[in-house]
């Protein structure tokens, strides 16, 4: 079955998008995108540790994986306007994830800064996939900005505490003309395939992956359950009552 | 003494010397070490002169020289590391062409593991 995921002109087999945080070990990361198949993965930048040898994140990464670097350490839009300039400029390729952050506690999107960034990034030919707090309004502006995807969060980083944010990115997926992808806080295969299920077109996970104790096979089985998620939907999901409907015939019972 | 050939910037017509004489130290000027005077009135310039520069937030003092040098001179291999040097990334290539002045503020980045 095609059913490739167009974001900014390309296409993606893979509905699950991964990050490159928090692992115990780099060399896990091409383990674990070879197990799960997904084709694009968040770095970060950051100054360099003036002590030792400056880590390259990217060796980890095989070349057919999409780069998706993020603006992460911006508190305002002009600081992820900066940031992602830079990334681009370092060979990074045209995709960026605006994620600007004041609230250090919960580590809130800042959705007004975003849509500021997103204005400016998406004129100057950026991929732009912002980060935000699922308010579809805020979507609607997005999408008129030129974002290429928006990335609702499902409960605070590294929470994994799931969709908890269910109902409003319902509104999103109901309502947006752009790919919903689903970023943050999903902590479990389950509550991936939960996202997808719903109409999700992607989910964006990091943390639940990078700290399994096993991140190849967890992101293997994030991936079979984004494709059954997936699948799911596409089949139309059967209707719900409150009481029971016998699945097999009430009639020509043996006396 | 290690004397410098100021270059006039890019696209001003101008190879070698400098024709009007702007503070050596700003950026709009690209300094080469190649051993000439300065071809004008604005003075030569020392290599072993002091400059304050800020990198990565943190303000300096240091002997003029190039990126290419002052990376060598921290023991940083080029790798992945990334220059901004006021503003603009510098292409490692051209990292050895490009001197440190009075002022510049420098952030020396590299990509990291993040979600």
């Amino acid at each position: 079955m095609d059913d490739k995921l167009i974001i900014g002109g390309h296409a993606f087999t893979s509905r699950l998008f991964t990050g490159t945080g928090k692992f115990a070990a780099r060399n896990w990361i091409p383990k674990m995108l070879a197990a799960s198949g997904s084709e694009m993965i968040t770095v970060a930048l950051r100054r360099i540790d003036q002590a030792g040898t400056p880590e390259n994140i990217l060796e980890f990464i095989p070349k057919d994986v999409v780069l998706l670097p993020n603006t992460s350490g911006a508190r305002t839009a002009e600081e992820a306007v900066r940031i992602a300039r830079i990334a681009k400029a370092a060979g990074c390729g045209r995709f960026i994830k605006i994620e600007v952050i004041t609230d250090m506690k919960y580590l809130m999107p800042d959705n007004a800064e975003t849509l500021k960034a997103t204005e400016i990034l998406a004129k100057e030919d950026f991929i732009v996939l912002p980060y935000v707090l699922p308010d579809l309004p805020l979507a609607k502006k997005l999408e008129d900005a030129g974002a290429a995807a928006v990335m609702p969060l499902g409960a605070p980083i590294g929470s994994n505490r799931g969709l908890e944010t269910k109902p409003l990115i319902a509104l999103l997926i109901e309502n947006c003309r752009v790919p919903v992808v689903v970023d943050a806080g999903i902590g479990r295969p389950s509550q991936a395939a939960e996202a997808m299920e719903m109409g999700a077109d992607a989910v964006l996970v990091n943390t639940a992956i990078a700290t399994a104790e096993d991140p190849a096979l967890m992101g293997r089985a994030f991936a079979l359950a984004v494709a059954a998620g997936r699948l799911g939907y596409l089949a139309k999901l059967a209707g719900q009552s409150v009481t029971a409907r016998a699945s097999s015939p009430l009639t020509g019972f043996l006396e | 003494m290690n004397l410098l050939r100021v270059m006039p910037a890019e696209g001003s017509g101008l190879p070698g010397f400098v024709s009007g004489c702007d503070e050596w130290s700003k950026p709009l000027f690209r300094i080469r070490e190649s051993g000439f005077f300065c071809g004008s009135s604005c003075g030569v310039m020392e290599k072993s002169m002091e400059i304050e520069i800020r990198i990565n937030g943190r303000e300096e003092r240091r002997k003029a020289c190039s990126i290419a040098e002052l990376v060598a001179g921290r023991g940083l291999t080029a790798g992945s590391l990334i220059v901004e040097h006021n503003g603009r990334i510098i292409k490692q290539d051209d990292w050895g062409e490009v001197m440190l002045g009075q002022g510049d503020v420098l952030e020396m980045l590299n990509f990291v593991g993040g979600g």
